[in-house]
């Protein structure tokens, strides 16, 4: 086999492996953005309308004109921190998905339909893992924009109709767009910084015979109670707490991105998810 | 695989490449439960084997063993691979039916064949198609949508569109009607097999499969009771038809299993190599009614507990 065709096969069976997860989850991965996004769109909508017109125009005009000259760079950090919220709902999607990612398949014994094909669990694994860090972020952004867009859209043209000119639209659009960049760029950031979160979970949805999130936070809160009251210290707890606040993740530029991303702590938790993912592999390995 | 073997071996010729499944002193064990107690195994290529048992009696192990879905111990070697090592690379030639209700439930139809065109190199999408137009299987439909009979064709859909060496069946045509179970089985000859393939089938619905088989392995408390090929089956076992005033004499010639009928009994005779051993077949023609068993009878004689 030429190398471009085992190329060509193995990129097939990667779009493979991730479409059968985005196929399977279409409830979680797009519906329950698109909700999302929808409900903001609505409730931004909603506000809008308890406005006078007066009120309105002066904020469209602030809107548009306000940005003008503006430098996108230095303006988008403040929406990104503004769509923080953002990342938990990106964060919360994917630790779902992945708490029933390897459980569903052999609740409903379709288990045996995909290991009957020629895909190793170290593919099937690692397709859950690309799935949470990268394709989950990815669709959501995905949507947030599409919802940016119609948002945008619709105030451009209201924004017309008042007679408002539109002089700060190329420098307000660059700096949506870079915003939105930076909300990626944070989901993944939190992914990568979440990787023993995601390796845990793993490990249980491998393996549990049932509800494998619940026995994975029974897990993770009985070893932290054994900490405390075995050792008398909180290492795990502590540990666990200095993960979980989106806004460590907040990415605002390429040198922040950088700076989350190369550190000990970072590297520390690489491995240590890469030790979960592989006892997740073995887990599915067994599971029969 | 031999002619004829007994006493828990299916042997052949041990090792040949001509053996599409080679198994010594297969073993698996759930917690204290012995489910596989020492298996050999010699299946050639382009045979048809069935594989039939009682519940329990392991069959399933057996076959999730073949295809690297079970952790056995013991030599094992699939159409050229060790399934617990090598599975990815053993699945690009061989298939696994585990019963009907193993296709992912949430997936529509298009998306099953979109998944298997895009993992299996082997996989001929255009066939998949061919095959499914000629049932009422709606593509967008959702597996979970569809009847039992339905998802059957689509999974043999699905196989059949794969050209692999080895195809493993785990009673697919499970809860299926006559309907189905017969169609199942007419295409997987006429459509599928050409010789080339192995099959390995376990099913209870063995007067099903019978004219399919080549070969032929009973299965009980996790062991081979006994093993041939199907022509072998039929020199070896002769059924007697016999009536009430010929009972003593046929109880004389040491039947292997009788069963009682409407006016008389069915006695169930083994012809042992040894010549000498068991008498002349017109012997038989004597006391009744001669006759070739069903493999269902052969079966019952074997693992039923012998005279009646």
């Amino acid at each position: 086999m030429s190398d471009s065709s085992a190329v060509t096969l193995a990129a097939r069976r990667w779009r493979g492996l991730l479409m059968r997860e985005i196929r399977e989850n279409r409830s979680l991965m797009l519906y329950a953005p698109c909700l999302l996004v929808l409900v903001a769109v609505l409730l931004g909508l909603r506000l809008f309308t308890l406005f006078s017109v007066e009120r309105q125009t002066a904020a469209m005009d602030l809107l548009f004109n306000r940005f003008e000259g503006i430098n996108a760079l230095e303006i988008a950090p403040l929406l990104t921190s503004a769509g923080a919220l953002n990342l938990v709902f990106i964060v919360g999607i994917a630790l779902s998905y992945l708490a029933t990612s390897l459980y569903s398949d052999r609740r409903e014994l379709s288990y045996l339909f995909w290991q009957s094909m020629p895909i190793s669990d170290r593919a099937t694994v690692m397709s859950k893992v690309v799935t949470s860090v990268l394709v989950i972020p990815a669709i959501y952004l995905a949507i947030l924009t599409l919802g940016s867009i119609i948002l945008f859209i619709s105030a451009a043209v209201y924004s017309f109709f008042l007679g408002i000119e539109l002089n700060g639209l190329v420098e307000l659009v660059s700096t949506l767009s870079i915003a939105l960049g930076f909300i990626g760029l944070s989901a993944v950031t939190a992914m990568l910084w979440l990787l023993p979160a995601v390796g845990w979970i793993l490990l249980f949805s491998a393996y549990a015979t049932r509800v494998p999130l619940l026995w994975a936070i029974g897990g993770l809160v009985a070893l932290s109670l054994f900490e405390q009251v075995v050792l008398s210290s909180n290492t795990l707890e502590a540990w666990m707490a200095s993960r979980s606040s989106p806004w460590q993740y907040l990415v605002f530029s390429l040198d922040d991105l950088g700076a989350r991303l190369f550190t000990y702590d970072m590297l520390f938790g690489a491995v240590l998810g890469g030790i979960l993912i592989s006892g997740a592999i073995l887990m599915r390995r067994f599971a029969d | 695989m031999e002619e004829m073997t007994r006493d828990g071996l299916a042997l052949g010729d041990r090792g040949s490449p001509e053996s599409a499944i080679r198994a010594r002193q297969l073993r698996k064990s759930y917690g204290g439960f012995v489910a596989l107690d020492g298996i050999d195994l010699d299946i050639p290529r382009g045979a048809i084997c069935g594989l039939i048992g009682p519940n329990g009696a392991g069959k399933t192990t057996v076959l999730k063993s073949l295809v690297g879905l079970c952790d056995a111990g013991g030599d094992l070697s699939v159409i050229g691979h060790d399934p617990r090592l090598a599975r990815e690379a053993l699945m690009q030639d061989a298939c696994f039916i585990a019963d009907v209700g193993v296709l992912p439930k949430s997936l529509r139809v298009i998306d099953v064949l979109d998944y298997v065109d895009d993992v299996h190199p082997k996989f001929d999408r255009e066939k998949a198609l061919r095959f499914l137009s000629t049932t009422d299987i709606d593509l967008r439909k959702r597996v979970k949508a569809l009847s039992k009979g339905m998802v059957t064709q689509l999974h043999l859909a699905l196989v059949m569109a794969i050209d692999v060496e080895l195809l493993i069946l785990d009673e697919p045509t499970l809860g299926l009607d006559i309907i189905y179970r017969q169609e199942f089985y007419d295409r997987l000859l006429t459509q599928f097999y050409d010789g080339r393939q192995t099959i390995v089938i376990s099913t209870h619905q063995v007067e099903e499969i019978e004219s399919l088989l080549s070969h032929l392995i009973f299965i009980s408390h996790g062991k081979i009771v006994f093993s041939t090929e199907m022509e072998a089956l039929q020199r070896r076992f002769v059924e007697v038809a016999v009536t009430p005033e010929n009972f003593s004499l046929a109880d004389e010639l040491k039947p292997i299993h009788a069963r009682s009928t409407l006016g008389g009994k069915d006695y169930l005779f083994e012809i042992d190599d040894d010549e000498q051993a068991t008498p002349d077949r017109r012997q038989f023609e004597r006391l009744g009614r001669v006759s070739t068993p069903s493999v269902a009878d052969v079966f019952l004689a074997k693992l039923g507990g012998g005279h009646e």
